[in-house]
């Protein structure tokens, strides 16, 4: 197609087909694998002095790879 | 406690067990592996997760998977036949119906739901009858004209079929 036929012309997008089909891979459709979950556990007390955090129970638990305090 | 839910997707069976608070949506996507149905909001508000379970058009992230146990899914993958685009994938790509596509699957469905009960809607109609979808590009004009063509060619494709019509 000569630049002058583009111009003022409609032109066929060619990524709709696998837009429209539901084949098109946006971030979220991309397969993840070896996927590690975060869990945040926040402190009861509202107003307090942290003296100490015992993560031994936390560590020992079922497919626990870490436990992070700070 | 997991259960085991079986569906029929696009055709095809699919049985897994899951957890009760599965969401319809997560088991299409990650169980079985439909990833053109999308998550947008997770909760009810984009309307990017429709798809059609018995005839109905849902969004699939209102609903447990538990819920849809027997069901017959219908899903975007499943319109085109083969190469052959559906009239309303056709009208979508013709008319500009979409700029990054990431609602196109939620308001294709929608759209053939919409013109299953009403085959010939006003602009006003297919407006309402989209509010529960959002796009953040195109500003809804093309999707609406895309719809009002293929509601066009639909109903072209019907009186073909029809012998009436041949005389």
């Amino acid at each position: 197609m000569a630049v002058s036929q583009m111009i003022g012309a409609s032109i066929k997008r060619r990524e709709d087909p696998a837009l429209v089909t539901g084949t098109g891979t946006f971030v979220d459709d991309i397969p993840q694998t070896a996927v590690v979950h975060m869990a945040i556990v926040r402190s009861t007390e509202a107003h307090a002095r942290i003296v100490a955090i015992d993560t031994t129970r936390a560590k020992d638990a079922d497919g626990v790879l870490a436990v992070f305090t700070g | 406690m997991r259960r085991r839910v079986a569906v029929t997707i696009n055709g095809a069976k699919h049985e897994y067990e899951v957890e009760p608070r599965l969401l319809l949506v997560q088991y299409i996507r990650e169980l079985a592996g439909l990833t053109g149905t999308h998550v947008g909001c997770d909760t009810s508000n984009c309307g990017a997760c429709t798809v059609e379970v018995d005839g109905h058009s849902v969004k699939s992230c209102t609903i447990f998977a538990v819920q849809a146990d027997g069901a017959e899914i219908t899903t975007i993958e499943g319109l085109a036949q083969g190469t052959a685009l559906h009239p309303l994938q056709q009208a979508f790509w013709d008319e500009h119906g979409l700029q990054c596509g990431f609602c196109t699957p939620g308001m294709i469905m929608a759209a053939k739901q919409l013109l299953a009960r009403n085959p010939n809607p006003t602009e006003h109609e297919i407006r309402l009858g989209l509010e529960g979808n959002l796009c953040r590009c195109t500003g809804y004009h093309n999707i609406v004209k895309s719809i009002q063509a293929a509601a066009k060619v639909m109903a072209t494709g019907v009186e073909a079929k029809s012998p009436a019509s041949v005389a």
